[in-house]
């Protein structure tokens, strides 16, 4: 299934330039792998930053450069190919087929914790203040209380599907979700098969309702897992 | 002011109206080459010519980008090592070997910064995120290389606060929205400008430019 929700151009760029945030980089490489649409966006985009960084002036080295780095060859060891063994993801998302950027990030050891009832997360090693990057697994069935975001929030759907109350609007494999602060939204996970999805926040999440104060007082109290 | 702080030199005479930008087709072949031969003989010459065409305009990037001096010597000297590692890593296919330079110098960089800031239990997976996923079809790599080609186009063609626009994102790394503070226009424009810059290129290559402020 191709995604229908994309990256925008403007952020692809920054994707490329590298100027976005860890994140949003994580949440877009994400994407870009399940999305053929993008990811020959991107190759576009790293097609002109190749033709730009050719076509800049360049500036000396210190004298020696060269010879200094031929004589840190021999100590250079060159890789084979294909030489990075794929990442495996834990069985029980195997059937997810996480993208290799998300499970280079994902904790070998066992992380997972129950937030609230019906959604599982483990944070992954991006530290973002006052926000959260984690892998999550919501129930079939489960909402998310009409919430505003403290910061910019990505979501990439891998299995499953999450379904915008007021829309209708539904972001299945591959789709990506961003919303900004002051986009408040009411998320539901589609009933049936459990939803596994990346969700970035960079910025405390803003529930609006007392259901939802209770639940982010419950998650608060869980804690995230220091090591 | 910005357009005197552009590093890419002044338009060379093109062969064709709206032909390619960057080295001639001939050198391209020479820098896979040399690649090939750096993976597969580990061809100390053919490094050494890499290096000299590309050392010095990775390093005037690093520090259009921010580093300092000696610390851009240095993180040059990184770049290029990675590029004798992983030699075999690239792919022709996928895209030009500028291309793969620029996007390694830019996970030095960006990798630089995440593992100064990242508790150290996991700074060893900041090496693994970079690798991209491999193309899932010949359909998508296929596809990549037509819209590849399609944005080569010569830049020189485009109104210079559209080219400004994509100098400060690409060669000094800014965000949008430091491109619009610096500039003292709204972030809106500076996208619209991305916009109308990236479908100037495509149209170009088409032959067809149509692009016009809205």
């Amino acid at each position: 299934m191709t995604p229908t929700h994309h990256v925008p151009e403007h952020a692809l760029v920054e994707f490329v330039t590298g100027a976005g945030t860890e994140g949003a980089a994580l949440a877009f490489a994400c994407h870009v792998a399940l999305c053929l649409k993008c990811a020959a966006e991107v190759a576009s985009l790293e097609g002109l930053a190749g033709t730009i960084l050719a076509a800049g002036a360049g500036q000396d080295l210190a004298a020696g450069a060269l010879e200094a780095i031929l004589a840190r060859l021999d100590e250079t060891p060159q890789l084979p190919a294909a030489s990075r063994p794929a990442p495996s993801a834990p069985a029980f998302l195997a059937p997810c087929k996480l993208p290799a950027a998300l499970l280079s990030v994902l904790p070998r050891n066992d992380g997972w914790r129950t937030v609230v009832p019906g959604m599982r997360v483990v944070d992954l090693p991006i530290v973002v203040p006052d926000g959260a990057v984690r892998l999550v697994r919501f129930k079939g069935g489960v909402t998310i209380p009409f919430h505003d975001h403290g910061g910019p929030e990505y979501i990439v759907v891998f299995t499953g599907a999450l379904e915008e109350e007021d829309d209708g609007r539904r972001f299945a494999r591959g789709d990506v979700s961003i919303r900004l602060p002051g986009e408040r939204h009411e998320q539901r996970a589609v009933p049936g098969e459990p939803c596994v999805a990346l969700v970035v926040n960079e910025g405390a999440l803003r529930p609006l309702t007392l259901r939802g104060r209770l639940l982010l007082a419950i998650a608060r109290a869980q804690g995230p897992r220091r090591k | 002011m910005e357009a005197a702080s552009f590093p890419i030199r002044p338009a060379a005479p093109r062969r064709f109206a709206g032909a390619s930008v960057g080295p001639p087709v001939e050198s391209r072949v020479d820098e896979a080459a040399w690649l090939e031969a750096i993976a597969t003989r580990a061809d100390r010459a053919a490094f050494a010519q890499l290096f000299r065409r590309y050392a010095p305009k990775i390093k005037a990037h690093l520090r259009a980008r921010g580093a300092a001096g000696a610390a851009a010597d240095e993180l040059t000297q990184e770049v290029m090592l990675v590029v004798w590692r992983k030699a075999r890593l690239y792919d022709p296919a996928r895209g030009s070997v500028a291309a793969w330079l620029y996007t390694i110098s830019r996970n030095s960089l960006v990798n630089q910064a995440r593992t100064a800031r990242r508790r150290p239990d996991e700074a060893a997976l900041a090496d693994a995120f970079p690798e991209p996923d491999p193309p899932p079809t010949s359909e998508q790599a296929l596809m990549a290389a037509q819209l590849r080609q399609s944005l080569a186009g010569s830049l020189s063609e485009l109104p210079p606060e559209q080219r400004e626009i994509l100098e400060g994102a690409y060669w000094r790394g800014q965000t949008l929205q430091e491109c619009a503070v610096e500039r003292q226009i709204p972030l809106g424009t500076v996208k619209t400008r991305v916009r109308l810059a990236l479908e100037r290129l495509r149209g170009l290559m088409n032959g067809q430019a149509r692009s016009t402020e809205e």
